[in-house]
């Protein structure tokens, strides 16, 4: 069994074996590590629910905000006055004119309703969606490798074959859930170790 | 963590939330720690004194739980457990009572007052000092209500502005004429200013007009909540097995109709436009404004808050599931002879309750 899969194994075992009120280990003490873990995840992943609310917020502050149009023209040439009976030419003039437009627009109708909303709460239910699958993802992995873990230690007289694959899994798991979860697994699981 | 899952009794935990403005502060066991952003990350303030006695004990222990309340009054987090009544002022720990304490209150003007042992004492210099007096047969909770000291034979007691002085009881919260404020079993209640939290074991309720109308924090059903502060506008904090969460009321998803001033609000066109010749300049200001007489996409509308609804109700339903499961799997563990079965049992458990908060904290 490599080092790591010990460390767990005794984290597990101080965790939850023993007696019926077995002494919970010290990180446990403050909530549940893989919860902890799920939720960093979740913001790693940008997939919080404060995101969801803020496009909501911003879609119903958009209404109070014009659509601002800038338009700038410049003429620049000769003008000449000419008879058509006679063709006979009177005058030039020079032309030099500009012109600045600035078009504000406010919808306010938006403020009772904006399309966007939809668009915003069925993201909402898509995010949600993907925060969910990605939490339980965490808890899932976490605690596959926990109670690979304990299986170590609860069959000390394993084959050898067996130990090593279950060693090389709690591996494959620590490596996924640090791929999910950035360095904060990592951080976890040599909390652990310690 | 795994003791939680098993204990009959929530009070037994040995933590405690509180919150000074943005500051969250909560103890433990072992020790003493503040959040800034909400509980999303902790940095300790200090470690508590280790006790004699063997850990699993005296956290199984409700009356010798090493704390039991937090509470802040000005620059000072004051807690009292087992160890006694404890102030930590500028990163300094130190005792302020030797003998083990259940029940603490503070007011303003530096009023603190704490229950330990058979007495209670009362200071009205921040700690400073204490006045001792035999406590009232059968007290477990404090309040300051004004310059008195009120006291009560449940956990459940707090000073609202609202409906006065609330106590849970099995009927519910009542207040001092009797009338039931909060017809729901509750197991403690806190009020600060006019938000008042209460909770039971396996919900919670808020009220932010001083404790005369509470709504549900539906959240709470898929948690084992062991503290509640409220957060000073519309939710609360709660300390559960699984960490600090934030805990909102539903959100009116029955939104009224819009008026029909409000289904008629215009779209408005200012236009500036500014010509300079050589010889003349002018400027024209146009203004438009458009009313649109089509009502707007309602049944659209309607059905996106129909599906977000519904998958919250849907999410919600699960974790709240997950957590019974939870505590049935943690229940049953406790049957099995063999250590190590146990201790596989007591993980599931675990994971049960973490996936119970991973489904609720993804509702949208």
């Amino acid at each position: 069994m490599t080092r790591r899969a010990r460390a767990l194994v005794l984290g597990v075992l101080c965790a939850g074996a023993g007696n019926a009120h077995a002494t919970p280990t010290a990180r446990l003490r403050h909530g549940n590590p893989a919860a902890e873990l799920a939720r960093v995840c979740v913001r790693r992943a940008g997939a919080q629910p404060e995101r969801a609310r803020s496009w909501l917020a911003r879609v119903r502050l958009a209404a109070w905000l014009p659509e601002l149009r800038l338009g700038a023209e410049r003429d620049l040439g000769t003008r000449e006055a000419i008879d058509p009976q006679d063709r006979a030419r009177y005058g030039t003039y020079t032309l030099d004119e500009l012109r600045v437009e600035g078009r504000a627009t406010w919808r306010l109708d938006r403020l009772a309703f904006d399309p966007e909303e939809l668009r915003a709460s069925r993201e909402t239910v898509r995010l949600a969606e993907l925060r969910q699958d990605l939490a339980l993802t965490v808890v899932r992995l976490y605690y596959e490798r926990q109670r690979l873990a304990i299986e170590s230690q609860l069959e000390a007289e394993a084959a050898p074959r067996e130990t090593a694959l279950r060693s090389a899994r709690i591996e494959e798991l620590s490596a996924m859930l640090e791929a999910l979860c950035g360095p904060a697994a990592r951080e976890e699981d040599q909390g652990r170790d310690q | 963590m795994i003791a939680s899952l098993t204990e009959g009794s929530h009070a037994a935990r040995a933590d405690a939330l509180a919150r000074a403005g943005g500051v969250l502060w909560r103890a433990g066991p072992e020790m003493v720690e503040r959040s800034t952003d909400s509980g999303l990350t902790w940095t300790r303030a200090a470690r508590l004194p280790a006790s004699d006695e063997p850990a699993d004990e005296a956290e199984d222990d409700p009356e010798r739980a090493p704390v039991r309340q937090l509470a802040v009054l000005g620059d000072t987090v004051l807690m009292v457990g087992e160890a006694g009544l404890l102030a930590l002022q500028s990163g300094q720990l130190s005792t302020l009572v030797r003998a083990p304490c259940r029940a603490l209150a503070v007011g303003g003007t530096g009023r603190v007052a704490a229950l330990c042992g058979r007495r209670l004492l009362t200071s009205g210099d921040g700690g400073a000092s204490f006045q001792g007096q035999p406590a009232p047969p059968g007290a477990r909770a404090i309040a300051w209500r004004g310059g008195d000291l009120v006291t009560a034979p449940t956990d459940g007691l707090a000073v609202t502005t609202g409906a006065g002085l609330v106590r849970c009881e099995t009927g519910g919260l009542v207040d001092e004429q009797g009338r039931v404020r909060l017809r729901e079993p509750c197991r403690c209640v806190r009020a600060e200013g006019a938000h008042v939290v209460a909770w039971g074991d396996d919900a919670a309720w808020l009220s932010t007009d001083g404790g005369i109308e509470f709504a549900p924090l539906p959240a709470a059903a898929a948690y084992d909540v062991i503290d509640m502060i409220p957060d000073g506008a519309e939710g609360a904090f709660a300390l559960t097995d699984v960490g600090v969460v934030h805990l909102r009321p539903e959100p009116d998803w029955d939104e009224p109709e819009a008026s029909l001033a409000g289904r008629l609000a215009p779209r408005v066109e200012l236009s500036v436009q500014a010509r300079q010749r050589a010889a003349s300049q002018q400027l024209t200001v146009l203004a438009l404004l458009t009313l649109p007489l089509d009502a707007p996409a309602r049944p659209a509308a309607s059905r996106a808050r129909s599906a977000e609804r519904t998958r919250t109700r849907a999410m919600r339903s699960r974790a709240v599931r997950l957590r019974q499961l939870a505590r049935h799997v943690a229940r049953s563990a406790h049957k099995l002879p063999d250590p190590k079965r146990r201790a596989l049992r007591l993980l599931r458990a675990q994971e049960l309750a973490a996936q119970a908060s991973a489904v609720i904290e993804a509702v949208p």
